[in-house]
């Protein structure tokens, strides 16, 4: 499968209410940072949905797996997402 | 540098179980937040305590349970989500299922502790453990809260999967409980997974074997936390979640304040009345003067703070015990990343008010080695419980007990202001620590916020218990140590007071007093803090609580309860308040009082944290930096601070 990741969605521009598919972790992120985030269910395949942002616009968080955790946006831009982004309710 | 727990080189020697004084070990294992510690406090009552292994420097808890035949120690390792280590506590839980940590090698079983309503999360990690090829036993909790929210599980399903059994529990409520019993006295009976089950080794693949299995076994519950979402709503709007975050800071201290207060005058008057009782039954003497003016002076002018103690270690485990503190850590993480920290170090920072030394161990969870530097260094800035006698000693005598707009105690809110001071000049230090030091790799940044909880009140309890046994362990240690010490370097050299002052107790005592031992300390340094408007029995006190914060307290109470009549019974606050120099002005105006205070947010007075400084970065450069920069701070703000007051206050 070919992509051009330039143009490619991350998981920080996911806004509150929006859901999607996580299509892979970027590759130019350090590995342990990689493993972490996979550990934490960021894995290919995996609906992630942003709930809400600190109020200070920085940490935000998600749900995926049955569970929440909060990234900052530098941690949530090494997940590339499915173009496809469904609007929430 | 490397700050990272060092590995330990070999696992020690081998000891055959069968020796008679072997106690089998079986591990706790699971995520942050699982309900893992909620089990290991069932399972072991009120007989954990504190484990230290040699060569690392993180504590494990460990307690006995038990068993029909015999008994097994159960250990808590510290949460993580992989067994991939990257901090210093999440290294501590892979040395100990390696073999690595404990005597004797790997424990004897471990239970995979797991949260049921996770378990798509959850189930790849298990398969991680379960890859360690230690028997086990697979523990998931919360499973009343999966059904509750519509969910379901087949437990048959994963226990075929796993090749290991597969047990559910409500620990809270002791639901299965008894299986869990059960399968602890067949531990020798665990089963090591089946290699046949091939768990892939890669995390990627985990997931995929893992989401197979749960296609049979779960019905996914709904994601809606009812109650606890709807107060996130409030308390973590854009807007009214920072309104509601400083009204929550701010009303913690106003509470320490005001609740507290006619406590600690109850207390202080036990203790006026104690002293008052000793000094009527015994002779003058020097053994008279001991137990006065050094026992009861000393040690019993700190111990009136335990209402306060015991008031601040209440509302922290509130906060921690209701959810709000990581709520609150989420809050905040945009001001901690400017400084450079993380919403770990904000945790670590928050546990530091009511001590430094828990706030600096929990840096362990920090992975990022330069993250982790510049909290520890920072950390003895945030108002610990320590400085709350001399906070509240100094406000309940020098400021007014007024109101603000009618409702705010005005002494709350210097309180707050000093407690702000504190915090905003850790974040500043942080700052500038990690701007010096080398920067390092980066690490990610993740928390969770749980469900918002009623506070135990066993887990509430105890914390306060803590929290006050440690005070009192002090007061009777190094307090009353120093406080020995104070009295004979008051007491001696014995002189001889002049003709005239003879018939005048008072000025015979103060005679003494000026020719004492520590007089001489006092004057010999009152030169470095005159510009701060310190005189020489302030000094004394300074030079006192180089051993610990509190010091002072007891420390300025026996200098006063020494010059002080016999007959005159009042408190330490008011003795402060008449005390005058030598040419008749007050030894305590308010821009010496407030000095004080600053000097007191910034010095770093405290023996025990310097120990704790050493043995978390394994070197003494760190502590002598800490030391000399938190000192140089504590004289230049405190000489800021007077000069200002004073400008002020003609105006």
């Amino acid at each position: 499968m070919i992509k051009d990741l330039s143009n490619s969605i991350r998981l920080d521009s996911l806004k509150p209410g929006q859901k999607a598919t996580i299509w892979a972790l970027c590759t130019d992120a350090e590995s342990h940072i990689t493993e972490r985030l996979m550990a934490l269910g960021f894995v290919p395949g995996t609906r992630v949905s942003a709930l809400r942002r600190a109020p200070l616009g920085d940490p935000t968080e998600y749900e995926l797996r049955g569970t929440r955790i909060s990234l900052r946006k530098t941690e949530a831009s090494a997940i590339i997402l499915n173009e496809l982004v469904e609007e929430g309710e | 540098m490397s700050i990272n727990a060092s590995p330990v080189s070999a696992p020690p020697a081998e000891r055959p179980p069968e020796q008679e004084s072997y106690t089998p070990r079986i591990a706790l294992l699971g995520s942050p937040n699982c309900g893992k510690t909620t089990l290991f406090n069932a399972l072991t009552g009120l007989t954990q305590k504190i484990a230290n292994y040699p060569g690392v420097t993180v504590d494990v808890a460990a307690g006995e349970y038990d068993l029909e035949q015999g008994k097994v120690t159960l250990l808590d390792l510290p949460g993580t989500y992989s067994l991939i280590p990257l901090s210093p506590d999440e290294q501590v839980t892979h040395n100990a299922l390696n073999g690595k940590l404990l005597d004797h090698g790997a424990p004897e079983g471990v239970i995979i502790v797991a949260d049921a309503t996770t378990l798509p999360r959850a189930l790849p990690f298990i398969g991680e453990a379960l890859r360690l090829g230690l028997p086990s036993l697979v523990v998931l909790t919360m499973i009343d809260e999966l059904k509750a929210r519509g969910g379901g599980l087949k437990l048959g399903v994963l226990q075929r999967e796993l090749g290991v059994k597969v047990i559910g529990v409500v620990g809270n409520k002791g639901l299965g409980m008894d299986d869990l019993k059960g399968e602890l006295e067949d531990y020798q009976n665990w089963r090591v997974s089946d290699p046949d089950i091939a768990i892939p080794p890669d995390q990627a693949r985990r997931f995929v074997w893992a989401d197979g299995i749960l296609e049979e076994a779960l019905t996914e519950p709904s994601t809606e936390r009812g109650w606890s979402d709807k107060v996130d709503k409030l308390l973590l709007h854009p807007v009214l979640g920072i309104v509601s975050f400083a009204v929550i800071m701010f009303l913690f201290f106003q509470i320490i304040f005001t609740v507290a207060a006619p406590l600690q005058d109850l207390m202080e008057g036990g203790v006026t009345q104690i002293g008052v009782l000793v000094a009527g039954l015994l002779s003058d003497g020097l053994f008279k003067s001991l137990l006065v003016d050094g026992l009861i002076a000393g040690v019993g002018g700190v111990v009136v703070f335990i209402p306060q103690i015991a008031l601040l270690m209440l509302l922290i485990a509130i906060l921690e015990g209701s959810g709000y503190m990581s709520r609150a850590a989420f809050v905040i993480d945009r001001v901690m990343g400017w400084a450079g920290l993380e919403g770990r170090c904000f945790i670590a920072l928050l546990s530091s008010y009511a001590c430094a030394i828990p706030g600096i161990m929990a840096t362990r969870a920090v992975p990022d080695p330069q993250s982790r530097l510049a909290t520890i260094m920072v950390a003895p800035f945030m108002t610990c419980s320590a400085r709350l006698p001399v906070y509240a000693l100094l406000i309940g005598a020098f400021i007014p007990q007024t109101t603000v707009a009618g409702i705010f105690s005005l002494q709350g809110i210097v309180l707050f202001a000093l407690y702000l001071l504190g915090s905003f000049s850790a974040l500043i230090a942080g700052w500038i620590f990690k701007r010096g030091l080398l920067k390092g790799k980066t690490y990610p940044f993740y928390m969770e916020l749980p469900p918002y909880r009623m506070p135990s009140w066993r887990v509430v309890a105890s914390y306060v218990w803590r929290g006050v046994k440690a005070f009192m362990k002090k007061a009777g240690g190094i307090i009353l140590v120093a406080s020995m010490l104070l009295w004979g370097m008051l007491t001696f050299p014995q002189v001889e007071a002049p003709e005239h002052l003879k018939d005048n107790p008072v000025a015979e005592r103060s005679y003494q007093l000026e020719h004492s031992a520590a007089a001489t300390v006092g004057k010999a340094i009152e030169p470095a803090i005159r510009p701060l408007g310190f005189d020489w029995k302030i000094g004394i006190g300074l030079v006192a609580s180089l051993a610990a914060r509190e010091v002072i307290v007891s420390t300025m109470a026996q200098i006063y309860s020494f010059e002080g009549n016999e007959e005159d019974i009042e408190g330490l606050g008011s003795r402060l308040q008449n005390a005058t120099n030598e040419d008749g002005s007050k030894t305590y105006d308010l821009p010496t009082v407030l000095a004080l205070m600053v000097f007191f947010v910034y010095a770093l007075q405290c023996v025990s944290t310097l120990a704790i400084i050493r043995r978390e970065t394994a070197s003494w450069k760190w502590p002598v930096i800490a030391f000399t920069y938190m000192f140089v701070v504590a004289w230049v703000g405190a000489f800021i601070t007077r000069h200002v007051a004073i400008w002020w206050l003609a105006a």
